[in-house]
């Protein structure tokens, strides 16, 4: 045996060749003149380097494999493109003038194409433009992104939602990680942060083959910021204020790339008092602080790659929204002192994400094998200080081994296993219950081919899944412990046949795009097993034992076209899911808490789209106006309406871009409107939500002639608009969200 | 340089065998109301939130708030 796996090592090892030169040239595909310093690079494995003034650029020990490059110049259009690293022959790149860039080209991590070339309805955001206009939080920023909605309690926890899906039936992924944290409940934030963050991408839809289970309203995917360029190393500081809350970012970051090695390191601390409504009160408890720490280090040499990434966050999350009175009052959740000491009920989170991956490059193929651990640990007190009321543990190790080989010039394919192992466990001493100890065991296997024939790229792909669910009984605990779930055990299978097939055909003018996918979900311990309260959500939630697996299919379809100064995309979708599984108020009352069902429909249907443009008028060469709209109707069989849906939105953005070379330089302003419509289709006893126009207005410089110290600043609910989100668990409660915020934030480079 | 290290040490373990004593005013639902017990602090308030209050023979659910 010992002997085979030396053979196996033996012949990865012997595809890596003695160390190789690769050198290249970017000329202008018209004039063949070289092209001065063009950002060339290779987004899969992180290494990027500038041509120099005669276009000539050189890499040493890339993997002698097929990549895709990325070039991109001032003026031409970013080019990106599958090369043969093998090959001794000089790389001649050739770039098309362009009169006009619109954005930044991405490449995106699931496809690894750019986004019009994406078959899947994928967007990807930067870091950048997520915080452009200062948003609080991550789960604030996410609105931006066309289909991306966001739920909240209070500042501190929100929750992302994709095409009207949230919760369990959104996954999400840190840099290939599985990140699972509670997130099946309504106030169990996103376990991610801002820090360290490069980009985010989002899959909309159902999302099976590439992610395994539960991914029926998509994925968000968070990748981290890329490592710096070799021999380079950068540390720097920044800190953010923020007058509605009192609140504070301070963090800290190193960046370095030596030889093989590379590393980023990020650590922040932040903190919030309670926010600020539009007429001058104070939310209470809507007080937070949170630290971050995360790390990456990197080892690349010649074919092989390794990346270990590291991420801790300890969280205190105070609950608004909270009284002791049995009829309460708005007036018992608002203060006209604002405070920023702990007080109850509140929400620990301390989580750890560690990653492990590998990836080793062949001549025509690579095989990534990805290992990973999340720890999420949840404690909420709610009336006593030393007791938490649950303590709650989840442990996920996954795995994912993917095999990607090109057969042909134009087809390639992927084909892979996936799966892990989920071990949910109360921790005690504490007061209740909100769902039992249970063990899960998933695995996944899926093929996914892809051939591209002049303008047309087609895909398709199918995948086996099993999920083993294993409820441990509570019987034998305290009765004043499991007052709030059912007891009893339970051994249940799921299994689910995905697939996804779809094409896009990319012209100079438009792009066509129709995708066709598939997703399964099984039921969630809390949909299982609930009978009781849950502070943290406001409400007493019932669940059944008998719910059975969801299963969606997406039909999606966009056009876009691309004109010199204008681009336009319509994305239409419809979201067909069976055995929906959706919470219900009742006309029961437990206290002061509304009592919700979880029911299943035989069908759902949801559908809607994503309708925007882009314009960046000739003789304003400075301006981009960005406007997108999402709308999601969701109505079961008989037509009625799916409720906890989001309101609509139109998302408009005005971008001037400054660049002036002064001592403060400028670097662009904007203003962002966002309305959001009245949401009028709601589910039983839900209320209606009336429309609200919010407007940001952001600006972003620097000082000095070195640029060492750049700054952002703006105001965010300029109007002070005095609102509810529909999906806000403080709307319940005739609570408007936060009002005038004005923010500054400072970042500056010491190396 | 010897005294500066010496310094830190110090601080560091100041700051690390510094006890610090979690204080809460605790209440417990009555027939009639809400009645205040007033502040427990440590072990005691440990105690009080597991245990509970016993008043005339009847034991009642303590809660405490952090102040």
């Amino acid at each position: 045996m010992q002997a085979k796996v030396a053979i196996l090592i033996y012949l990865m090892l012997s595809f890596s060749l003695s160390a190789q030169e690769i050198k290249g040239k970017v000329i202008d595909t018209d004039t063949k003149q070289p092209v001065p310093y063009a950002k060339v690079g290779f987004p899969s494995i992180n290494v990027y380097t500038d041509a120099d003034s005669l276009g000539g650029f050189k890499f040493k020990y890339l993997p002698q494999s097929h990549l895709k490059i990325k070039v991109s110049a001032f003026d031409y259009k970013v080019l990106v493109k599958d090369i043969d690293l093998a090959s001794d022959e000089l790389l001649i790149i050739e770039l098309t003038p362009l009169h006009t860039v619109f954005e930044e080209v991405q490449v995106t991590a699931s496809e690894g194409k750019v986004q019009r070339e994406n078959i899947t309805s994928i967007a990807v955001v930067s870091k950048d433009e997520l915080f452009q206009t200062g948003a609080t939080t991550l789960g604030e920023s996410l609105i931006q992104i066309p289909g991306v909605q966001s739920s909240s309690v209070g500042m501190g926890i929100s929750k992302p939602i994709i095409r009207g899906l949230s919760g369990m039936r959104v996954v999400t992924y840190n840099n290939g990680l599985r990140i699972e944290n509670q997130q099946w409940g309504d106030d169990h934030g996103m376990a991610a942060s801002e820090l360290g963050l490069g980009k985010v991408e989002v899959v909309k839809g159902p999302s099976s083959l590439l992610y395994g289970a539960d991914a029926l309203g998509g994925v968000i995917h968070f990748l981290d910021e890329k490592y710096i360029r070799k021999d380079k190393d950068e540390l720097y500081i920044s800190s953010k204020f923020e007058s509605n809350s009192m609140g504070t970012t301070n963090e800290i970051g190193y960046r370095t790339h030596k030889g093989k090695w590379r590393a980023n390191i990020h650590a922040n601390y932040i903190n919030h008092a309670d926010f600020q409504l539009p007429d001058g009160n104070f939310i209470k408890n809507s007080r937070f602080w949170s630290t971050n720490f995360k790390s990456s280090i990197g080892y690349r040499h010649k074919n092989f790659q390794l990346n270990i990434r590291y991420q801790l966050s300890h969280r205190r999350l105070g609950i608004p929204g909270h009284s002791h009175n049995a009829q309460p009052d708005v007036l018992d959740f608002i203060s006209n002192k604002r405070q920023r000491k702990g007080t109850l009920p509140a929400q620990y989170n301390f989580d750890h994400f560690l990653l492990i991956e590998n990836t080793i490059f062949f001549n025509r193929s690579n095989l990534l094998l990805e290992i990973g651990n999340t720890n999420s640990d949840l404690k909420e007190f709610d009336e006593k200080v030393t007791l938490p009321f649950t303590h709650l543990n989840v442990n996920n190790t996954s795995y994912n081994f993917r095999y990607s080989y090109k057969l042909l010039e134009n087809m390639s394919l992927k084909t892979g296993v996936q799966g892990m192992a989920k071990i949910n466990r109360n921790r005690f001493p504490s007061s209740s219950l909100l769902i039992p100890d249970a063990n899960t065991l998933d695995n996944g296997v899926y093929a996914l081919m892809d051939y591209e024939y002049k303008k047309w790229r087609f895909q398709g792909g199918l995948r086996y899944d099993i999920r083993f669910l294993n409820v441990l009984s509570a019987a034998d605990l305290d009765s004043s412990l499991v007052n709030n779930i059912n007891t009893d055990g339970l051994k249940r299978n799921f299994q689910g046949i995905n697939y996804s097939a779809g094409f896009v055909r990319n012209a100079k003018l438009t792009s066509v795009r129709f995708n066709a996918s598939s997703g399964y979900r099984a039921p969630h311990l809390a949909e299982l097993q609930a009978d009781g309260f849950h502070h943290g959500s406001l409400r007493y939630e019932k669940g059944s034992q008998t719910l059975k697996a969801e299963h969606a299919i997406q039909f999606d379809a966009a056009l876009e076209l691309h004109f010199d100064h204008l681009e336009l995309i319509i994305n239409p979708y419809y979201n067909r899911i069976s055995d929906f599984i959706y919470l219900v108020q009742t006309d029961e009352f437990e206290g002061s808490f509304p009592v919700y069902e979880y029911k299943q429909t035989d069908l759902a249907h949801l559908f809607g789209g994503e309708v925007g443009f882009h314009y960046h008028p000739h003789s304003i060469h400075r301006l981009h106006i960005n406007s997108n709209f999402s709308v999601t109707i969701a109505e079961t069989n008989n037509g009625d309406p799916i409720g906890l849906m989001p309101q609509p939105n139109v998302n408009t953005s005005i971008r001037f871009d400054i660049n002036n070379n002064h001592k403060i330089s400028f670097k662009h302003v904007v203003l962002e409107h966002i309305y959001h419509l009245p949401q009028n289709r709601v589910g039983p006893n839900e209320t209606f939500s009336v429309d609200y126009h919010l407007v940001n207005l952001a600006t972003q410089f620097t000082i000095g002639d070195l640029n060492r110290l750049s700054a952002s600043t703006g105001i965010r609910n300029l109007l002070n608009t005095q609102y509810q989100g529909h999906l806000s668990s403080l709307k319940n409660l005739g609570l408007s969200q936060p009002g005038i915020n004005v923010f500054f934030s400072l970042k500056y480079q010491i190396k | 340089m010897k005294n500066k290290f010496l310094l830190s040490g110090l601080i560091i373990a100041g700051l690390s065998l510094t006890s610090c004593k979690k204080c809460a005013e605790c209440h417990y639902d009555a027939p009639n109301g809400i009645v205040e017990i007033g502040e427990y602090c440590g072990d005691d308030l440990e105690d009080i939130e597991q245990s509970g209050y016993t008043k005339d023979g009847v034991n009642y659910e303590v809660h405490c708030h952090d102040h």
